[in-house]
C-alpha cells in the first residue's frame, strides 16, 4: 500500500471503534494447528483480553493462506485484516487501546527487546522442534498439517512447507544444532525471562503489557501440548515463577471470563488429541 | 605452553580493525577481556582453517566458526567479559542481543549487500580491491547472493519486491532499534555500569561500520550519527581498545606500510605478468606465422640449408614483382 493509502487507512481505523463481531482466525484446533501458530494464536488472544476488547475465534483450515503474511493468527476487524501480534499491538493502538503507555523509555525499550528474545528463541526452537525433528515430524506435524486435505495433497502440502522452514533454518544457522542444544537454548531464554519476572505479578510490575501476553501465549502452549517426549514441558517448569505466572494469567483473562474460552479448551484438547 | 589461540577475521578498513560485524564482534570482545589471541587478519574466507570467518582455532577444541560459540569459548577459558553481571543484566543480554538480531543486523546486511547503490559503489568495490586475484572476480558476487538469499528467508518474497514496504517497516524497525539503544544506553560509558561486557561488543560490533563507513545511500547512517551518545560509545571504545587501528591518520600509517608491502608483492607478479605477456605475444605471433606458410621449417636438411628455401622463396617473390 503506497504511504498516502496507509495513512488514509490508518486515520480510518482511528474512527471506527472496536465492532463486536471482530473475529480472529487460526486453523482448526482440533486436528490441524501446531504447537507455533497456537501459541501466536494464544498471545494474541491473551492481548486483546488484556485490552479488553471481545474477539471470537473462527477455525478455517486454510487460516495460513487466507492470511495477509502467510502466518496466523489474523484478525478481521470491520473491514481491515492485520496479521501477527505486532502488526495487531499497532493497529488496537491506533484504535487507542494499548497496554504500554504507562512505560517510561527505558522499560519500552528493554520490552521490545524481551519481546524479540521470545520470537527468536522459543518460536524458533518450537519451529525447530516441529519441523526438523524427524521423530516429531513423522508422528505429529505430518499427520496434523496436512489433515483437513485428501491424499496427496496432504502429503505434498506438509513437505512443501517443512521445506520451506528447513531452508530458513538454514539461513539462520539452527539447521546445525541438535535437539540438546536447542533444549539447552529454551534453558537459557526461560532463566532469562524467569530472571526478568522475578516476584512480581507481571514483566512490568502492576500492569499486563504485550510482553506477558506473548509470553503467556508460548509457554502455556508449551505446558499443556503433549508431544513425544516432555523436555520441552519440563524445561519451563523448572522456574515455578513462569508457571505460576502461567497460571494467574489463566485465571484471570480466560477462565474468569468465558468457561469455554480458546486457552481452557486448546489445554483439554490438547492433552487428549496430541497423544499418539 | 601451548600455543596461543589463533583468530582469523577479516581485514581492517574504513577505519576499523575489521569490516565483518561478526568478526568485530570477537575481536572487540577479545579487547575486552584481554584474551591472548594470535589475530590473522586475512583477506579472504579460504585462507581460514574452516573455511568460515571468523574462525577461532582452539588449543583443543579444534576450530569454531560461530561468533556467539566463540565467545562461549572464550569465556570457558576464563576470558569472561559477563563475571561481574547481575542476573537480570545477564537476561537483559540475551534479550538485546536478540534485538539487535532480529531487527539492526538484517537491515544492517541489507544496506551493505543489498542496496543497489551501496553494493556497487561501496562493498563491492572494498572486496574486490582487498580479496587477491582471482577470487576478487566471483568472491563479492558470492556473498552478495548469499545475503540477499537469506534476507529472503528471512523476510519473504512480499519485502524484497516491494522497496517502499521494506523501506517503511523494516527500515523503521531498524531506526526504532537504534532509538531504543540509545534510550537504554543513556548518558553512560557501556551498557552495565564502567566496564564492558558482551552485549557492548555485540552492539560496536553492529553500530560500527554503519557509523564508519561511507556510504553513498545512508538513511540509516544518517539516523545513527543523529544520536550522538551512540556516537561517542562508538568513537570511545575505538580509541580506548583499538588506539593504533581505528581513526583516519594511525591507520594510514599502517596502511602505508602495508600498501609498500603489497606493491613490493604486487611487483615479482608485475614483471612475472609482463613476461608472459610478451612471451604469449611472440608465441602466438610465432604460432600464426607457422600455421599460415610464411615461415616454414624444412626437416631433413641442415640448420643454414633450413634457410635458404626462405630467403629463395622471398627472392622469388622480389622477383616476381
Amino acid at each position: 500500500m503506497s504511504l498516502v493509502a496507509e495513512a488514509f487507512v490508518t486515520q480510518l481505523a482511528a474512527a471506527e471503534p472496536w465492532p463486536e463481531n471482530a473475529a480472529l482466525y487460526q486453523q482448526l484446533k482440533e486436528e490441524q494447528i501446531l504447537l507455533s501458530d497456537n501459541a501466536s494464536s494464544l498471545a494474541v488472544q491473551a492481548f486483546l483480553q488484556m485490552c479488553n476488547l471481545p474477539i471470537r475465534v473462527v477455525c478455517r483450515a486454510n487460516a495460513e493462506y487466507m492470511s495477509p503474511s502467510g502466518k496466523v493468527p489474523f484478525i478481521h476487524v470491520g473491514n481491515q485484516v492485520v496479521s501477527e501480534l505486532g502488526p495487531i499491538v499497532q493497529f488496537v493502538k491506533a484504535k487507542g487501546h494499548s497496554l504500554s503507555d504507562g512505560l517510561d523509555e527505558v522499560q519500552k525499550a528493554e520490552m521490545k527487546a524481551y519481546m524479540e528474545l521470545v520470537n527468536n528463541m522459543l518460536l524458533t526452537a518450537e519451529l525447530y522442534l516441529q519441523w526438523c525433528d524427524d521423530v516429531t515430524v513423522e508422528e505429529i506435524t505430518h499427520p496434523r498439517y496436512g489433515s483437513p486435505y485428501p491424499w496427496p495433497l496432504n502429503r505434498i502440502l506438509s513437505y512443501q512447507k517443512q521445506w520451506e522452514v528447513r531452508r530458513k533454518m538454514k539461513a539462520i544457522g539452527w539447521a546445525g544444532k541438535t535437539l540438546e542444544q536447542v533444549l539447552e537454548d529454551v534453558d537459557q531464554c526461560c532463566q532469562a525471562l524467569s530472571q526478568r519476572l522475578g516476584t512480581q505479578p507481571y514483566f512490568f510490575n502492576k500492569q499486563p503489557t504485550e510482553l506477558d501476553a506473548l509470553v503467556f501465549g508460548h509457554l502455556f502452549t508449551i505446558l499443556t501440548t503433549q508431544l513425544i517426549t516432555d523436555e520441552l514441558s519440563e524445561k519451563v517448569k523448572n522456574y515455578s515463577n513462569l508457571t505460576a505466572f502461567c497460571r494467574r494469567i489463566e485465571q484471570q483473562y480466560f477462565e474468569g471470563h468465558d468457561k469455554d474460552s480458546s486457552a481452557t479448551v486448546a489445554a483439554r484438547s490438547a492433552k487428549r488429541s496430541l497423544l499418539r | 605452553m601451548a600455543a596461543p589461540m589463533e583468530l582469523f577475521c577479516w581485514a581492517g578498513g574504513w577505519g576499523l580493525p575489521s569490516v565483518d560485524p561478526d568478526c568485530l564482534a570477537v575481536l572487540t570482545y577479545a579487547r575486552f577481556t584481554g584474551a591472548p589471541l594470535k589475530v590473522h587478519r586475512v583477506t579472504s574466507p579460504w585462507s581460514s582453517p574452516s573455511g568460515r570467518l571468523p574462525a577461532l582455532k582452539t588449543r583443543d577444541e579444534g576450530t569454531i566458526s560461530k561468533t556467539q560459540q566463540i565467545i562461549t569459548h572464550l569465556g570457558k577459558q576464563r576470558y569472561n567479559a559477563d563475571y561481574d553481571l547481575s542476573t537480570t543484566q545477564r537476561a537483559d543480554t540475551l534479550a538485546f542481543v536478540s534485538l539487535l538480531e532480529e531487527k539492526l543486523l538484517p537491515v544492517l546486511i541489507h544496506t551493505f549487500w543489498v542496496d543497489a547503490k551501496n553494493y556497487v559503489e561501496h562493498t563491492r568495490k572494498w572486496y574486490a580491491e582487498t580479496i587477491p586475484f582471482p577470487l576478487n572476480f566471483f568472491l563479492p558476487n558470492c556473498m552478495h547472493k548469499q545475503h540477499l538469499e537469506r534476507l529472503q528467508l528471512m523476510w519473504g518474497d512480499g519485502y524484497m519486491e516491494d522497496e517502499e514496504k521494506l523501506e517503511k517497516e523494516l527500515y523503521r524497525d531498524a531506526r526504532e532499534c537504534l532509538t531504543l539503544l540509545s534510550q537504554r544506553l543513556g548518558s553512560q560509558k557501556f551498557f552495565f555500569g564502567d566496564s564492558p561486557a558482551s552485549l557492548d561488543a555485540f552492539v560496536f560490533s553492529r553500530l560500527a561500520p554503519l557509523l564508519k563507513a561511507k556510504l553513498p545511500n545512508g538513511k540509516l547512517q544518517q539516523h545513527l550519527k543523529s544520536l550522538q551518545n551512540l556516537c561517542n560509545y562508538c568513537t570511545s571504545i575505538l580509541s580506548l581498545y583499538f588506539p593504533w587501528d581505528g581513526g583516519e591518520s594511525p591507520a594510514s600509517a599502517p596502511r602505508a606500510v602495508g600498501a609498500d608491502g603489497s606493491e613490493a608483492e604486487d611487483d615479482p607478479h608485475k614483471r612475472r605478468n609482463q613476461l608472459l605477456s610478451v612471451l604469449v605475444g611472440l608465441a602466438a605471433m610465432l604460432g600464426y606465422a607457422f600455421l599460415s606458410g610464411i615461415v616454414s621449417i624444412q626437416r631433413g636438411s641442415t640448420g643454414p640449408a633450413g634457410h635458404q628455401p626462405i630467403a629463395l622463396e622471398e627472392e622469388e617473390e622480389e622477383e616476381e614483382e
